[in-house]
């Protein structure tokens, strides 16, 4: 039992949480279980010794994706009563999936408890994949870098555009100002009142 | 690393620096995408004679790649030339970033002889054909197109992706000269292939644009802005075939009972809906993707023998098409620069008001319906020679009839423009003065489909000698 606490313990949590995202009211509490969840599905895996994909996981969904998701939570006016009322509507099809799901894993197992055991890559599936990824398998990585640079390029085209008759700020032009671009200096008799004409006499003073 | 591999790294380096360039000196993005396109014409027609296979079949350069890989940047160069015209308000570094790194997924997929990177190049090409849809953002209906195009595209590149992930599941490697050998092996489960292989067909269709697999095609050539049309309905039809050739033509070579009668419905379907579809169309892109979808039926037609003469007939005719398809969109962009019309109705009048382009055009109309002595002609004959070679006699003839229904409609385009009094649209337009670079390869473009017509055996003797080893000998 001992042994195996740390897998029993995160498996608890994980279910909790996923729990905690289908039933909680609050969007936001919802996206927070679900990071809940993706760090305890992590634990999982380096429990079984896949730490690349741990890592990946935290990294990539806990650290990128769900942050987007919170913000996107938090700045869209979720309808609650709406979403629950999809809920219990969706409830049937939502069982009747899980269900099959489970069917699917639990015979998934029975195959696999017949099969081999796992063989470990030496070293660790970091540096196994890494090799791989490098060596053999460097031309496909390299045009996954090219899809990469293509995604950024696009979603930028696509999203920055400038609408004529906007204002909006050229933080650039903001930090190269000078002060004789702004202040000017004017010398001004000393009987006269504000907010008058300037009179002829007034001179500019260059500074 | 592989000499042949030079022109590929070109069109990859060509689009980081057209990326710099148009933020800098946006003028100098064109011309510098045409000369380093150029470029990489030359180098692959100087290295592409290098065969060989590197890395375990992820890049593999044959008779085959050596002879698309020049077709396919040739094309591009022309679609981009006819294209700058109405590109010139879109921002220049994205858009013809974007249209090298098209290219270059075809190049890939064009060199692919394993699953992985035929999918990446696919990829590569789709991605930013979408962005490429959608990069003019004032125009509503370009928008609703890139959408459409991009959850189909997505939806066939998952189909695709199962077929390719079902068909390690069986054979165990991803290399498509083994996959060959291991589904032509006595091991190989006949279902599993089946479903594989259904997939994959599927996923394929999607990207040929083949009924039943064409919805997207009308609505994304409609709502595109003309230039962009003209981009998708050319290189990326070449390697979408290149795609169907490597994947089911090597990779499932031996499963020729499988995959020829569901290529015979495709090719039936396919010029059925093509042919009687575009017979109600007013809008001259909606009637030229009908036409697209008739002649990837006939496209079929060669591939479905699975024979290299086969192979031979399908390229020789996507070629053909290529080239008339670049024209035909050549004559409709100007045409859309002068009179902001795409009613076919609007092309009343054109012979009067510039005879050069509505000669083109009927060039054009006539090659695509198939009149002799013009290239549609010779194209139709061979796809029709090989199908009758494999025995596919009824669909044959079936093809020939549905042909006949075909030329309706691109007659009726040309019997607009030389007898219908103009209309509004081209009548009152103020004159804008085609630049001479596009008169110029207009002419040659129209020129190509009337001499290549009348003398096919060159272009044709290429195209056999590059199938030639392409499958595995039986």
């Amino acid at each position: 039992m001992l042994p195996a606490l740390p897998f029993y313990l995160a498996s608890a949590f994980l279910i909790g949480a996923s729990l905690g995202v289908v039933g909680s009211r609050n969007p936001v509490y919802a996206a927070l279980f679900l990071v809940l969840a993706f760090v305890s599905a992590a634990v999982l895996w380096l429990l079984a010794g896949a730490e690349f994909l741990a890592m990946a996981l935290v990294v990539v969904y806990v650290g990128a994706v769900m942050v987007l998701f919170l913000f996107v939570v938090m700045m869209i006016d979720v309808r609650l009563a709406v979403l629950h009322r999809s809920f219990v509507r969706y409830l049937p099809l939502g069982v009747l999936v899980a269900v099959a799901m489970m069917v699917q894993i639990i015979a998934a197992l029975r195959g696999l408890a017949q099969g081999a055991g796992h063989a470990f890559p030496e070293g660790g599936n970091t540096e196994a994949l890494g090799t791989l990824i490098y060596t053999r398998f460097l031309y496909p990585f390299e045009i996954a870098g090219l899809i990469l640079l293509l995604a950024i390029v696009a979603a930028i085209a696509l999203t920055l555009r400038r609408r004529e008759g906007t204002r909006h700020q050229d933080p650039g032009r903001q930090v190269l100002v000078r002060k004789q671009d702004r202040l000017r200096l004017w010398r001004l008799p000393p009987h006269q009142a504000s907010g008058e004409q300037l009179p002829a006499s007034a001179q500019r003073e260059d500074t | 690393m592989p000499l042949a591999m030079s022109g590929l790294i070109l069109v990859a380096l060509a689009a980081c620096a057209v990326l710099l360039l148009g933020l800098f000196r946006p003028q100098l993005a064109y011309p510098a995408t045409q000369v380093f396109l150029a470029a990489a014409v030359v180098v692959e027609l100087m290295t592409g004679t290098s065969s060989g296979h590197w890395w375990g079949g992820l890049f593999v350069q044959d008779a085959f790649a050596a002879f698309i890989k020049p077709v396919l940047l040739v094309v591009s160069m022309a679609v981009f030339l006819y294209g700058r015209p109405m590109v010139s308000r879109w921002p220049q570094g994205e858009y013809y970033t974007l249209g090298l790194l098209a290219v270059a997924g075809m190049l890939i997929l064009t060199s692919a002889g394993h699953l992985l990177t035929l999918f990446l190049g696919l990829e590569l090409m789709s991605l930013a054909l979408y962005a490429m849809v959608a990069l003019d953002r004032d125009n509503d209906m370009a928008s609703e197109a890139a959408m459409k195009y991009f959850m189909l595209g997505g939806l066939s590149s998952g189909m695709l992706l199962y077929g390719f992930s079902l068909l390690y599941g069986i054979t165990g490697t991803m290399n498509l000269q083994a996959m060959a050998l291991a589904l032509g092996g006595a091991g190989a489960p006949g279902s599993a292939v089946v479903v594989a292989l259904t997939f994959a067909l599927a996923g394929t269709a999607f990207k040929l644009g083949v009924a039943p697999f064409h919805m997207w095609l009308p609505d994304v050539y409609e709502g595109s802005p003309a230039a962009v049309t003209l981009f998708v309905g050319a290189a990326p039809k070449v390697a979408a075939l290149v795609l169907l050739a490597r994947l089911v033509g090597q990779g499932a070579q031996a499963n020729l009972a499988i995959w020829q009668p569901a290529l015979m419905v495709l090719a039936l379907v396919s010029m059925a809906v093509g042919s009687f579809g575009a017979l109600w169309q007013q809008n001259i892109k909606r009637l030229l993707a009908y036409s697209a979808i008739a002649h990837m039926g006939f496209v079929l037609l060669g591939a479905l023998a699975g024979s290299e003469a086969g192979y031979g007939a399908s390229i020789f005719y996507m070629t053909s098409y290529a080239v008339m398809s670049t024209a035909a969109f050549g004559v409709v962009l100007v045409v859309c620069q002068m009179a902001q019309t795409e009613r076919i109705a609007d092309y009343a009048g054109l012979a009067e008001r510039s005879p050069w382009l509505a000669a083109v055009m009927m060039l054009t109309m006539f090659s695509l319906a198939g009149v002799p002595p013009l290239l549609g002609f010779m194209a139709k004959l061979e796809v029709i020679r090989a199908a009758v070679g494999a025995g596919a006699v009824r669909l044959a003839v079936l093809a020939v009839l549905l042909s006949v229904v075909a030329a309706f409609y691109y007659l009726r385009v040309v019997k607009v423009m030389y007898m219908d009094a103009p209309t509004v649209a081209l009548g009152r337009s103020p004159d804008v003065t085609v630049p001479a670079d596009i008169k110029l390869v207009l002419g040659l473009n129209g020129a190509m489909i009337l001499l290549l017509g009348m003398m096919p055996g060159h272009v044709l003797h290429w195209c056999q000698q590059a199938l030639r080893g392409f499958l595995l000998p039986s």
